[in-house]
């Protein structure tokens, strides 16, 4: 099984003929009405389009017979938390959104990914050497002459091995510059094959 | 409250109407994990006290209300 990421934009992926609110679960839905801002609302729809055609590619299956769900590793809830295939149990799922970008990862054992404008900046340093590796933060934030893209580097790539869980590293980081957005994907597989959306268009998904 | 709600409303510029005391902020996706940087930065400024992070949970931040008893019940 290849371990695939994808990273769009959300107007890309819900450009997309599959990309249809039918695909989501009534759960699913159910949130996707609690978000009031019309680009939060696209951006967290596009997610979950996307890393269902993500996991269609990597399944084999179609997107619109992908189950997906999420369990919280904190509280053993539903409908939140990390996302998985119920029924691929096997083959690890993220999604991520920010600001009209997506990414979404699907790749045999943990997997997680985490996309952010280029543009952005984390901070202060005041709350992050709170929740970041001390050593790693004062390297990031010492870069010149802008330690601003070290910093946003180390936020993504502290992002995405959280959401792969406990003891996963970063197996890629990467900027797409046409979509001015910084990606890292961590987790159990040692090799990813990186695509963008032209990669999903054009594939049968629906039919 | 108030700064709390306009910076809410700073990061969220397609918001239309207030910001209810008890709407999960979370899962209106009003504040995303980088927002909470800055969150917890406004919070302490507010307060005047440094919160302990590894004594809060995300639900401490879910929604206005619980922000106000959890951070800010001493500021009034």
């Amino acid at each position: 099984m290849t371990a695939l990421a994808v990273v769009a934009t959300t107007a890309e992926v819900l450009a997309h003929p599959a990309a249809d609110t039918a695909l989501l679960a009534p759960w699913e839905r159910q949130r996707l009405a609690r978000i009031r801002v019309p680009a939060r609302r696209d951006d967290w729809l596009a997610a979950r389009m996307l890393v269902r055609l993500c996991a269609a590619r990597c399944t084999g299956r179609l997107a619109q017979d992908l189950t997906l769900a999420q369990g919280c590793p904190d509280c053993g809830g539903h409908g939140h938390g990390r996302p998985y295939l119920p029924e691929h149990p096997a083959v690890g799922v993220s999604l991520s959104h920010a600001d009209g970008l997506v990414a979404a990862a699907a790749g045999p054992g943990a997997v997680g990914i985490d996309v952010e404008s280029a543009t952005r900046r984390p901070g202060p340093l005041s709350v992050m050497r709170r929740l970041l590796p001390e050593a790693e933060l004062w390297a990031a934030a010492a870069a010149r002459p802008d330690p601003g893209p070290a910093l946003l580097g180390l936020w993504v790539r502290t992002e995405a091995c959280l959401k792969a869980g406990q003891g996963e590293c970063v197996r890629r980081e990467w900027t797409d510059r046409r979509r001015s957005a910084v990606v890292a994907v961590a987790g159990t597989c040692s090799s990813w094959t990186v695509r963008d959306m032209d990669y999903l268009v054009g594939h049968e998904l629906d039919t | 409250m108030e700064r709390i709600a306009a910076w809410l409303h700073e990061k969220n510029p397609g918001l239309d109407g207030p910001i209810a005391p008890d709407e999960d902020l979370i899962e209106a996706r009003l504040i995303d994990s980088m927002d909470f940087l800055e969150f917890i930065d406004l919070l302490e400024d507010i307060s005047g006290d440094s919160i302990d992070l590894q004594e809060v949970t995300i639900d401490d931040f879910r929604t206005l209300d619980r922000v106000r008893q959890r951070f800010l019940s001493a500021t009034g």
